[in-house]
């Protein structure tokens, strides 16, 4: 593939918001995909509407670029006779092609996309799938198999490229009892950063991870903060962490130095002590050195009092996560019903502090994406009155309606900062809507749909197969 | 939303109850789960003056044999029915209409009485009250008298019970285990957009359908009751029979699914219970 064209009339409601020409923007930024495009033209048109204005929601604009390139590289395979595996296969970058600089002017910042992808076709036992896929069409059952590779921009961002600054803030303070207090400029709500910041600052500090405590969310503590969007927290106002227990280490080497009779570039510090090189024995470890920090009777000429550091951080460029998400849906004939039968996802956010928060922001955003890709619908009448206002009309998933995933993850460090994070707050938005779209049609090609659009509600379903001579 | 003001009065007994609805008319709305009313209330689409609780009347809560039928009080919630084993062997369907309502929460408050007094054109109790020709024994202060099923769902939100009126019981035949309940439901509400209840008499080879959500009232699908009276029961008398499931129907339209795609899950969720019932037995 060469170049791609596209043009967007989008309905951005009645006034601009924050971020509402942005959303559209940042979808054609985005619209490379995981391949190698040697160019890429993109128009949008904003109309505004008497409708509610758009803003970001959760993956904002990327949702929209890995849906149209996913839905293109299905139909450039179904055009030409290809196998969908081998059209993206045949584009991507080679891992050692990164830094990879895009056509729209990106420089994606690390990346394996075979490996996601590859790892994601054997969880899903891709040749048996594709048998399953040939049994089930033979007993003329709407079975289909649908797959996305995605990249995102994460951890935005530097802050020549942002309206406004894209740093991130955090302050590490060890308390007179040699316990930790972690401020951060981001808000988590939700996302359990009070966690992998706790974990990350253990990490380096070298202590139980039940003697940190972590604040955020108050300018009355947290005196700066860009705060928590873009899936940044993690990667930028983790960094701010490092850098200020980084600066707390190094000053903290100058009066263990005094304390253990040496100078600072003989002190070493492991596991959180402190020791001269070559003497572990004689060691200090944080609730000592604290205390001297505080109590100030033994300090070295010219030591600051107090072991507290706050740093900003300024990244040198945003992160591009990655993955492949892979889906098996059934459609019932007779009702336009779509079914999910699997789930496969191979994200690679980078380095992980902790899986499990990883693994529940990706089962949250895949969640997401089902209700887009199959039951979401903003349904106005012709007067612009919301005829969708609550959610006794206003379709969302619930636990019933969401499959069994099998998820994976490859981790590809970001060199973007020392973490190696790369962030993963909305990659299940960004990677599962154009997989689940691509199973219903390849479900629905047989009877000749080579494209319906989202969401799959039953009766749009429905009435395709009807139009193309499918009912029972 | 708020509700508008109102008076609330929580009477003992059905008399007592029957006496505020006396005098206050139209005036009054009679409480019983509330998963009706009080939204409605919230709405502001009802707005009574008074409200009759008759959550705490003893009597209408219970099920039990009446001269070989059951008899179930209009205040047992749908859990009760769903969780009865008492049900489960004497009249299945019940039970099985029960588990398809709302969600727990619903199930766990709601009431099979006040949901088919609401008369909602997509509520799950009417498909299974016709399919079992149910009656409904109501209350007034002129003294009780018996709406069969296919009298009692007037209308859209429209039950035969009057303003000065209680519905005190609900009574079902003791039926084999050939019965079923099959759904297709709106994905929001949960509410049905195609419900159909079917009972199975092998013997005397006769089905009886009843099926919601799909016009502005429940009824029974007499022209598919009518293709398989005396005929056995197979694969393709079914597929044929279920294609008169609606019928001189006027099906509604909305967000939700237009009027083909409603008539069309009729038929659909008419063959499918009918295989499924037939299956059972």
């Amino acid at each position: 593939m060469l170049a791609t064209r596209c043009k967007a009339i989008v309905d951005v409601g009645s006034y601009c918001q924050l971020l509402t020409p942005a959303i559209p923007t940042l979808t054609g930024i985005m619209l490379c995909g995981c391949y190698k495009l040697k160019a890429v033209q993109m128009e949008v048109t904003g109309v505004h509407t008497n409708k509610m204005s758009t803003d970001a929601y959760r993956g904002a604009g990327r949702p929209e670029a890995a849906y149209i390139i996913e839905r293109v590289m299905d139909l450039v395979a179904s055009e030409l006779g290809l196998d969908p595996v081998q059209v993206r296969l045949k584009n991507m970058p080679e891992p050692t092609e990164f830094p990879f600089q895009t056509a729209t002017g990106l420089q994606y910042d690390s990346g394996n996309y075979q490996a996601a992808f590859n790892k994601a076709r054997e969880l899903a036992d891709w040749p048996n799938l594709l048998k399953e896929r040939d049994t089930a069409r033979k007993a003329g059952r709407l079975f289909g198999i649908g797959l996305s590779t995605y990249v995102e921009i994460c951890a935005l961002g530097p802050s020549k490229t942002m309206a406004a600054g894209g740093w991130e803030w955090g302050c590490v303070r060890i308390e007179i009892s040699g316990k930790v207090t972690v401020i951060t400029g981001t808000t988590p709500h939700g996302q359990g950063q009070e966690t992998s910041f706790a974990q990350i600052a253990a990490d380096r500090l070298g202590v139980p991870i039940e003697d940190i405590v972590v604040l955020r969310g108050d300018t009355a503590t947290a005196h700066f903060g860009r705060d928590t969007y873009g899936s940044r927290a993690t990667a930028l106002g983790g960094t701010a962490i490092v850098m200020s227990i980084d600066k707390i280490i190094e000053k903290t080497k100058t009066l263990a130095a005094a304390l253990l009779k040496s100078t600072p570039e003989k002190i070493e510090f492991e596991d959180g002590k402190f020791f001269v090189s070559g003497e572990a024995n004689n060691e200090l470890g944080w609730g000592q050195l604290a205390s001297e920090a505080y109590v100030a009777k033994n300090l070295p000429p010219g030591f600051e009092p107090g072991l507290e550091a706050s740093s900003f951080f300024e990244p040198p460029n945003c992160t591009f996560p990655f993955g492949t998400h892979i889906v098996a849906v059934e459609v019932d004939r007779d009702t336009g019903q779509v079914k999910i039968l699997k789930y496969i996802a191979v994200d690679d956010c980078g380095k992980q502090v902790n899986p499990l928060l990883v693994e529940g922001q990706v089962q949250g955003g895949i969640a997401q994406s089902i209700g887009a890709a199959l039951m979401e619908k903003t349904v106005y009448d012709e007067n612009g009155q919301l005829l969708t206002g609550e959610f006794m009309d206003y379709a969302i998933p619930r636990a019933a309606d969401i499959p069994d995933y099998v998820l994976g993850s490859t981790e590809t460090p970001s060199p973007s900062n020392p973490l190696g994070v790369k962030g993963v707050g909305e990659a299940g938005t960004i990677g599962a809507t154009p997989a689940i779209a691509n199973a219903v049609i390849d479900a629905l090609s047989p009877l000749g749909i080579r494209h319906l659009d989202l969401p799959f509600t039953p009766e749009r379903v429905w009435r395709a197969i009807q139009e193309n001579g499918g009912g029972s | 939303m708020i509700a508008a003001a109102f008076d609330y009065v929580r009477p003992a007994t059905l008399d007592e109850a029957l006496e505020h609805l006396a005098k206050h008319g139209e005036d009054a709305k009679v409480l019983a789960g509330g998963h009706s009313l009080i939204p409605a209330m919230k709405l502001r689409l009802s707005q009574p003056r008074v409200v009759v609780d008759i959550g705490r009347i003893r009597d209408l809560h219970s099920m039990s044999e009446r001269d070989g039928k059951i008899a179930i009080g209009a205040l047992t919630t749908h859990y009760e029915i769903e969780s009865s084993d008492f049900l489960k062997r004497s009249c299945p369907l019940l039970p099985e209409v029960a588990g398809k309502i709302g969600d727990v929460q619903v199930r766990n408050k709601g009431t099979i009485g006040g949901s088919c007094v609401h008369a909602d054109p997509a509520g799950d109790w009417p498909a299974a009250m016709l399919a079992l020709d149910a009656e409904f024994e109501i209350g007034s202060p002129r003294g009780n008298r018996t709406v069969v099923a296919k009298d009692f769902f007037v209308d859209m939100l429209t039950s035969a019970v009057q303003p000065d009126e209680i519905l005190k019981f609900i009574l079902v035949p003791v039926t084999a285990q050939t019965t079923a309940y099959v759904k297709f439901a709106q994905k929001a509400s949960g509410f049905a957009i195609a419900g159909v209840a079917a009972f199975v008499d092998k013997a005397r080879k006769e089905v009886a359908l009843g099926v919601t959500g799909v016009a502005a009232k429940a009824y029974r699908a007499a022209g598919v009751e009518a293709a398989l009276r005396g005929l056995e029961l197979s694969a393709a008398t079914i597929a044929t029979a279920a294609q008169k499931a609606a019928d001189g129907i006027d099906p509604l339209s909305d967000i939700h699914a237009s009027a083909e795609f409603r008539a069309h899950l009729g038929r659909v969720q008419a063959k499918r219970a009918l295989e499924l019932a037939a299956s059972r037995g």
